[in-house]
């Protein structure tokens, strides 16, 4: 029997997905697509997202306890419960894979110039497999503990920055345009990443009749993030820096100096970012496990640690170019989250609650 | 026999990953490296090739037996088509790999940054090894000849040296910080225009630091300290025979006597110091596009820096109102940030800037005849006469000359425009040439003075 879990575990946890996405991709997308507007679209998004999670999450309190899975299941049998489970479990897949290809690429270049990037994916690969035998209760702990130091992190590279800063930046206010600011750059709303995994929280628990409590400070925590990530890169240096191989937050917290005796605080960030990355690694795969275990009735999943690992791997390994990597992380990524985070979730939560609704009772 | 099988595994596992490992840690293990504190990039004259020069940190000057004597810093040069082909040249030359982390200056000779440097400057600043904090200098001599000279007596380490020097802007406004993460974003910007430090020789500087040990160089061509554009070079031969009977405690930097009667408008390239060191930052360089286009004098670069809010304090001198033959020094703080709008109704933009200055004079005035708030308002008039003269002076000069917005004003006219077509349509790039200036101080910028009396002398 699996330990249940608390809500401040649970936060933590959404927020590390949310906040290895933003770190690594989708803060310097969001710069890059929509400029100088970028700040007021990240407001815009944050507003967005507290909404729809408070609607998705006032959805579920119909089903108190149940995951997406269950839901889906008293909606549409066992069929739908599979075809939901296998279309999150390839798209956890992938972004397992991504995080993997992402890390990797950044520790190469940072740290291991000599070592083939296939060694780097295998180590986190290994690292993620040993840590995910320990069960949830090492995975989440963990996360609880780490979260709260890459939060303070990002208040500090903020104030760290704050002499470089050019306000200026964030003009003209709607960047390149209405349209390109506000109705394609909604669909940025993927920096919300966490929130996929919010539905396959309830059956784990300790107060599942508290999941929209949970939705709402996790989206709330989840915007001063993005918002101050984002004002951070924008008033540094705009979009300059978005052809580096590196992530731009990274690249802004090089241009922290504390006078002369805090110069490296890039080497602490990297720390804790190496150290976040595979909580969420492990995260990602605790949930590819979990619904496997619950699609084909298996008692333990531990045997599945290493086979969808292997999977991650070879995916990872896969994303040999820039471009294929570019469209997996400003395309299909986009896509998948919304089909898997709004429209599929909207679908069967409306769904189930019609069918609980207009039930026949005799 | 499982547990064997398992314990295999894992032993073959954690030596794989030792192996696969060990190369980096080997090339990144710090007594496989050398430390470059700072990278000169000359042209070669009538060929393609650059002279990339590296100056070495002198490990040996920070081990317990060090001399308390400043080491000299070891330069060697490579000639090569581009900077990673030397950088690649002198790994082989050295026989360790370079390591740029603790790279502090990055200086280019002027002859070459007037043929464009945006290449250079954008490989420096997406090396994962230089931090985007290095300074940038631009040299109207030679990069090697100013990195040979760059050394001071008042500082034993070198590197500490380069950490500290354009803190000097903050309290002097002669010079400025910038770090080549700034430098690279304003390169890359076609409607601003960059800057970087000046870097220049002083008047004698060729008989300064002359350290045939140092001068490990291997490009004869770029090696002779030679000023571009400079005819003054080690013109006072008696004050050079007299510091060769000097010892080297003459350490502290003097003053030359100038004969100009405004010596703050000198201009950077004739240097005015002499000392101990062979290489003065003063002034800044300005960039149009990715080419250097001129410079500015000390006085411009401190109006450049109160526009740019980055000097805390600085001292003015002015001719006094009351006896042109006089001159008095004025304290001057910034009170608040200035204020400046722009008008883009018209066909050129109208650039209206508002000063909020306290000053006191710091010299005690002998005047008898004139009564304090006179007096006071005698010198706030001359006050705002000189800098408004200069500031206007160096605008104009920005644009009507260099045509570059160092300044960076299109980013306040930007906030009049909603969406950046509307401010691509607008043309600033083009108009900023055209662009028309007011300057305008607050009413009382000295609030305190002290006047001798007649009955004060003893």
């Amino acid at each position: 029997m699996e330990r249940k879990l608390g809500n401040f575990e649970v936060i933590n946890s959404l927020i590390m997905m949310s906040i290895a996405d933003i770190v690594l991709t989708s803060a310097g997308i969001l710069i890059k697509e929509v400029n100088s507007a970028s700040l007021l679209t990240s407001c815009l998004i944050s507003i967005l997202g507290i909404f729809i999670t408070f609607i998705m999450c006032k959805l579920s309190k119909n089903f108190i306890g149940k995951d997406i899975l269950n839901i889906s299941e008293y909606l549409g049998g066992k069929i739908l419960k599979t075809i939901v489970g296998f279309g999150f479990v390839i798209y956890f897949i992938l972004i397992l894979a991504l995080f993997l290809r992402q890390t990797s690429d950044a520790m190469q270049l940072i740290y291991y110039p000599l070592t083939h990037i296939i060694f780097i994916i295998a180590l986190l690969s290994i690292a993620t497999g040993i840590i995910a035998n320990f069960g949830n209760n090492s995975i989440f702990k963990a996360t609880s503990l780490i979260v709260p130091f890459l939060y303070t992190a990002i208040f500090l590279i903020f104030i760290g920055n704050t002499k470089n800063f050019n306000i200026d930046n964030m003009f003209p206010i709607f960047g390149n345009g209405f349209n390109h600011s506000f109705i394609k750059g909604l669909t940025n709303i993927f920096t919300f990443s966490g929130l996929s995994y919010l539905f396959f929280f309830p059956s784990k628990l300790k107060k599942p009749e508290e999941i929209t409590k949970i939705g709402l400070i996790f989206s709330i925590l989840n915007c001063v993030y993005l918002i101050f990530c984002v004002a951070d890169i924008l008033f540094l240096f705009s979009d300059t820096m978005n052809h580096s191989q590196l992530p731009p937050l990274y690249i802004s917290v090089r241009y922290i100096e504390f006078g002369t005796f805090f110069q490296r605080m890039d080497a602490a960030f990297i720390f804790l970012c190496v150290l976040g990355l595979i909580s969420a690694l492990n995260i990602n795969l605790y949930f590819i496990l979990e619904i496997l275990k619950n699609i084909t009735n298996l008692s333990d999943s531990k045997p599945l640690i290493f086979p969808c690992l292997l999977t991650a791997f070879g995916i990872a390994l896969g994303l040999k170019q820039d471009s294929t990597l570019d469209f997996l992380e400003n395309s299909l990524s986009k896509i998948l989250f919304i089909v898997f985070t709004f429209v599929v979730p909207l679908i069967i939560f409306i769904g189930a609650f019609l069918k609980k609704k207009f039930k026949y009772n005799p | 026999m499982k547990s064997v099988l398992k314990w295999f595994i894992i032993i073959m596992t954690i030596i794989i990953f030792l192996y696969a490992f060990s190369s980096s840690y080997y090339s990144q293990n710090i007594d496989h490296l050398d430390y470059v504190i700072a990278l000169g990039i000359d042209k070669i004259p009538n060929s393609d090739n650059l002279s990339v020069t590296f100056e070495f940190a002198n490990l040996g000057s920070f081990s317990e037996n060090a001399s308390s004597e400043q080491t000299e810093p070891i330069i060697n040069t490579i000639i090569a088509p581009t900077i990673p082909n030397a950088l690649t040249i002198m790994n082989a030359y050295i026989g360790k790999q370079l390591n740029l982390s603790h790279c502090k200056v990055i200086a280019f000779s002027e002859d070459f940054a007037k043929t464009g440097i945006l290449d250079e400057v954008s490989f420096l600043t997406h090396n994962i090894q230089i931090r985007p904090t290095t300074n940038v200098v631009i040299t109207d001599c030679n990069a090697v000849d100013y990195l040979k000279h760059s050394t001071s007596s008042l500082e034993q380490v070198l590197t500490k040296y380069y950490d500290i020097f354009p803190t000097s802007s903050e309290y002097t406004g002669y010079t400025s910080n910038i770090p080549l993460g700034r430098f690279y974003e304003n390169l890359l910007d076609k409607n601003s225009g960059a800057v970087s430090i000046l870097g220049s020789l002083v008047e004698n500087a060729d008989s300064k630091n002359e350290n045939p040990s140092s001068s490990n160089s291997q490009n004869p061509d770029v090696s002779t300290p030679s000023k571009s554009n400079h005819t003054s070079k080690s013109s006072d031969s008696n004050n050079t025979s007299k510091k060769e009977n000097e010892s080297t405690e003459n350490t502290i930097t003097n003053t030359v006597q100038n004969t100009r009667p405004d010596y703050q408008s000198f201009d950077p390239k004739s240097a005015i110091s002499e000392g101990d060191r062979g290489a003065e930052n003063m002034g800044l360089a300005v960039f149009k596009d990715d080419k250097y286009v001129g410079s500015l004098s000390t006085i411009e670069t401190l109006c450049y820096s109160l526009l740019k809010d980055e000097v805390d304090n600085f001292v003015l001198t002015i001719t006094s109102p009351f006896d042109e033959a006089e001159k008095v020094d004025i304290k001057v703080g910034d009170l608040s940030q200035l204020k400046t709008d722009i008008d883009i109704s018209k066909d050129a933009p109208v650039i209206n800037i508002k000063f909020n200055l306290t000053a006191e004079v710091i010299n005690v005035l002998d005047n008898q005849n004139t009564p304090y708030d006179k007096t006071l308002e005698k010198l706030n008039f001359a006050l705002k006469e000189y800098l408004t003269e200069e500031f206007k002076s160096y605008l104009y000069k920005t644009s009507r000359e260099y045509n570059s917005d160092i300044n960076e004003f299109y980013k306040i006219a930007k906030r009049k425009f909603i969406t950046n077509s509307d401010f691509s349509n607008y043309d600033w790039a083009n108009k900023y040439e055209a662009a028309e200036f007011n300057v305008e101080f607050n009413e009382d910028i000295i609030t305190t003075l002290i006047i001798r009396h007649e009955g004060d002398r003893v």
